[in-house]
């Protein structure tokens, strides 16, 4: 008897159903999976035998054909075996009147049990929008489908269950829906503004940072706290939408991330790379077309700690994702894209030894020594980063402790206003924030008085700047403005957004 | 092309020869001078001044050809070279030990006539600060009539040379040659001097600088000028070479006092404490020397707005403050200073180090 069952397959975020077709009929006993299905797949055979076998129903000695329709699209993964075997028992009228349109996924143990499936949550997303809404699926991954209005979903532990479920015999209670905003409201980080000591000055560059989109690099010597203040920016960025959060989720999920009965990702991503990591690694690929650490931070926080020491091909493969905000990965039989919006952060030492450009220590580098580590991050890349702030290490911050404070709640407030001022501003047009901003949008929304153009050009003389830290400095500058509910950019703004420039060198 | 006449021409070809150094150029020089024949000076002295071998081998390379290649070699590079039989020859290093039998010129050859050649000389590592007191001494100086001599070092050798380039009377004396000056990332610097200054040294271009050379170097720095400016020195720098050479020739040193616990001010400090005349403005030297000043220097007179004028005022009192101790004495937060310390930047009042420092200059 010909059977059809809905599976469902994940090509990078997007997802497409898969028509699981079983025919068994009379012939040498044997099992055959056709449709461009990879080895896991076709491994699906042993599993999907032991577990119908080990919940108590029969695998019969037929030749039983299972087609994954359409046959010319890739098929990936162990998440059909569900399928598959619901398919199997329907031909074999071990399973009678189930429904057509429920979608199966999951992958079989040999005892019959469901295990957790990668990727879930960009499946079901998928699949609502074509018009699926009822889901039996791995009960570990019942929590991350919950999010999802106009869908039901059956979380099933075991393929008896599924059967029992089908059968009316023991219907299985549908997930209950999870309200993202009251949710949220319960996320807690591990850092917070208020436990940094001091530093007033790289706390104000990192909310001007934050505000602003603007990318940020953090020079000086090792133990100044550079990494802690880096884990401080995802608690002040704004609070995640429900957008953001379900996108975040699609990729954590794809890759890998989201563990048994964990949900969506409530707080925004922090991503460390260690400095070995491969271009792949960083912006993703590989035979399984992986996300990358630049997506794995969409929305969130890429840190580069000691960027000097990341590979060349490494921090140039960044240009695009910092360029596009998003990532496209080929391979022979096509091209997958996953978002890349994220904020960069990145450390370094001022020279090899830390000493360079101290008020009374002397470095001991030689001048080689000294270009040739500031040379591993020059061009494109350093084009990208709009403020740099020094931190020291001197402890007299430790000393004068009068100061109490401020949490990342009353900073996220600010940002948020910041935020606010830009999302009304940009909302005609196809940017966000003020560190998009292109010439055009410059003209438009910079415009500045005499006297800050003169302030500008003068800086260039005395402090060396080059003509392209013009743009940058003006949009530091409007973001400073946007912070002090200021409409116009102010000479002030304009000098402190200086006093934030790169040191060329 | 420069001509040079037989005298000069044995000293270019005697220079090519490594083995002789700079006392039995002296002496070949002198042989000369009596109408001897690089050839028989240099046979005279085979056996206990010379090893035989060398000075057979030498003798079998003076041909026409060979002197030519010698000359195409200084053509190649710009290079004038100047013997102490030549006009050009700097009547002061005459006196010092053991003169230079030969010098290789690129660049203004009439600044070896210019009275009033100061050298401005410090270590390579100095403070930021010590960076601009280079570049400032050295514009101010040149600006009221003297010349600048120093090295091509980085750090205060760099500046001295910035500060001076604009007037054009800057000598660099380089180590080794022009071909091999040392660091390369002052490379441009030295076409800059070789340019608007003049560039000078003991060793052929093609010469490697190795470190015997340096200390060699700064004899004739310090035999070329009336006096020398220590801005930063360490315990053991090398300038004290330079200083030692100086005080044989009866020149005077003048060096930048440093507050207590900076390293590269130990040494400055050392000399000060020995008899060094404490400077802090380039007007002392003008001073000293009879000078005239010329040009007020501007940039005492700079307007102050009534925000900025504190905060100038509190950094000058300390010399060199830190930010957050800067913040809490005007009771601001310290990111509310960064404007008016930008300002104060640009103006040129102060500079800012990596640690967050900000030093008045």
């Amino acid at each position: 008897m010909l059977s059809k069952t809905i599976g469902y397959g994940l090509s990078g975020l997007e997802g497409f159903a898969v028509s699981v077709e079983v025919d068994i009929s009379n012939g040498l006993p044997s099992m055959d999976i056709v449709g461009l299905a990879d080895a896991a797949i076709k491994e699906s055979k042993e599993r999907v035998r032991s577990a119908i076998k080990n919940s108590g129903r029969k695998f019969e000695p037929h030749k039983i054909t299972v087609n994954l329709a359409p046959a010319d699209i890739k098929k990936e993964g162990s998440a059909l075996d569900l399928a598959i075997a619901v398919g199997i028992l329907k031909s074999s009228a071990q399973i009678k009147d189930a429904p057509d349109n429920i979608v199966y996924i999951g992958e079989l143990s040999l005892d019959g049990s469901l295990r957790h499936i990668n990727g879930v949550l960009p499946m079901l997303i998928s699949a609502y929008k074509q018009g699926l809404t009822n889901f039996i699926i791995p009960k570990s991954n019942a929590k991350e489908a919950s999010y999802i209005d106009g869908i039901t979903v059956y979380p099933a532990e075991s393929l008896k269950q599924v059967i029992d479920h089908l059968s009316g015999l023991y219907p299985i209670a549908p997930c209950e829906k999870i309200d993202f905003a009251v949710e949220s409201k319960e996320k807690s980080y591990d850092s917070d503004m208020a436990f940094v000591k001091g530093q007033a000055v790289a706390k104000r560059a990192l909310e001007i940072s934050v505000s602003g989109g603007h990318n940020l690099i953090m020079v000086g010597p090792p133990g100044t706290g550079k990494t802690m203040l880096a884990k401080c920016i995802p608690t002040i960025m704004p609070d995640l939408t429900f957008d953001e959060a379900l996108e975040c989720t699609k990729i954590h999920s794809v890759a890998g991330y989201i563990k048994d009965d964990e949900g969506l990702l409530l707080t925004r991503p922090f991503r460390t790379p260690h400095h070995t990591a491969t271009m792949i690694a960083l912006t993703g690929g590989g035979a399984k077309l992986r996300p990358g650490e630049v997506s794995m931070a969409h929305n969130g926080v890429l840190f580069l700690d000691e960027m000097p020491e990341y590979s060349r091909t490494a921090l140039e493969s960044l240009r695009q994702p910092l360029e596009d905000g998003v990532v496209t990965v080929s391979r022979a039989s096509g091209t997958v894209s996953y978002p890349a919006n994220f904020m960069l952060v990145a450390s370094m030492n001022p020279c090899p030894c830390g000493n360079y450009g101290s008020h009374d220590k002397i470095c001991s580098c030689t001048p080689t020594a000294i270009s040739k580590y500031r040379a591993k991050i020059s061009g494109p890349l350093l084009d990208r980063i709009d403020i740099q702030v020094t931190v020291d290490n001197i402890k007299y911050s430790d000393i004068v402790s009068t100061e109490i404070g401020e949490t990342s709640e009353t900073v996220r407030k600010r940002v948020n206003r910041a935020r606010l001022i830009q999302r009304e501003r940009f909302k005609n047009d196809d940017i966000l924030t003020n560190s998009d901003m292109k010439e055009k949008h410059i003209k438009k929304y910079c415009v500045l008085s005499n006297e800050c153009e003169k302030i500008l050009e003068s800086s260039y003389q005395a402090l060396g700047l080059s003509a392209r830290a013009r743009s940058r400095i003006i949009k530091v500058a409007r973001t400073i403005a946007d912070m002090s509910l200021s409409k116009d950019i102010k000479p002030e703004h304009i000098l402190e957004a200086v006093s934030y420039r790169r040191m060329e060198s | 092309m420069r001509t040079y006449d037989k005298k000069e021409l044995a000293i270019i070809l005697a220079d090519t020869f490594d083995f002789l150094d700079n006392r039995k150029k002296l002496t070949i020089a002198e042989s000369i001078a009596n109408g001897i024949s690089l050839k028989d000076a240099l046979l005279s002295m085979k056996g206990d001044l010379l090893e035989e071998g060398l000075v057979d081998k030498a003798i079998s390379c003076l041909n026409k050809d060979y002197l030519q290649s010698a000359l195409d070699l200084l053509d190649k590079y710009g290079v004038t070279a100047i013997t102490v039989f030549s006009k050009d020859y700097p009547e002061e290093l005459k006196n010092i030990f053991s003169p230079p039998a030969i010098l290789y010129a690129k660049g203004n050859l009439e600044l070896l006539k210019t009275p009033n050649r100061f050298a401005i000389v410090g270590s390579r590592k100095s403070l930021p600060q010590d960076k601009t007191v280079a570049e400032n001494y050295a514009k101010v100086l040149t600006e009221n009539g003297m010349c600048i001599v120093t090295g091509i070092a980085e750090g205060v050798d760099e500046h001295a040379i910035k500060g001076a380039l604009n007037s054009g009377k800057i000598i660099s004396v380089t180590a080794g040659g022009f071909d091999k000056v040392y660091p390369k990332s002052n490379d441009e610097l030295f076409s800059s001097v070789a340019k608007n200054g003049l560039c000078l040294s003991e060793q052929r271009p093609t010469v490697e600088s190795i470190a015997y050379m340096y200390p060699l170097r700064n004899r004739i720095i310090a035999g070329l000028s009336v006096g020398v400016l220590v801005v930063s020195a360490g315990v053991k720098s090398g300038t004290f070479h330079t200083v030692n050479y100086a005080l044989d020739g009866g020149k005077d040193i003048f060096a930048i006092p440093h507050a207590i616990g900076v390293q590269c001010g130990e040494g400055t400090n050392k000399l000060i404490k020995s008899g060094a005349f404490l400077t802090d403005e380039p007007n002392d030297i003008l001073s000293y020397y009879g000078l005239e000043v010329e040009k007020e220097e501007t940039k005492k007179v700079e307007e102050l707005s009534a925000v900025e004028q504190p905060v100038y005022d509190k950094i000058k009192e300390s010399g060199s403050i830190y930010i957050e101790k800067l913040a809490e004495l005007l009771n601001k937060r310290s990111f509310e200073l960064l404007p008016i310390l930008s300002m104060l930047e640009i103006k040129g009042l102060i500079i800012k180090s990596a640690d967050n420092f900000y030093t008045c200059v």
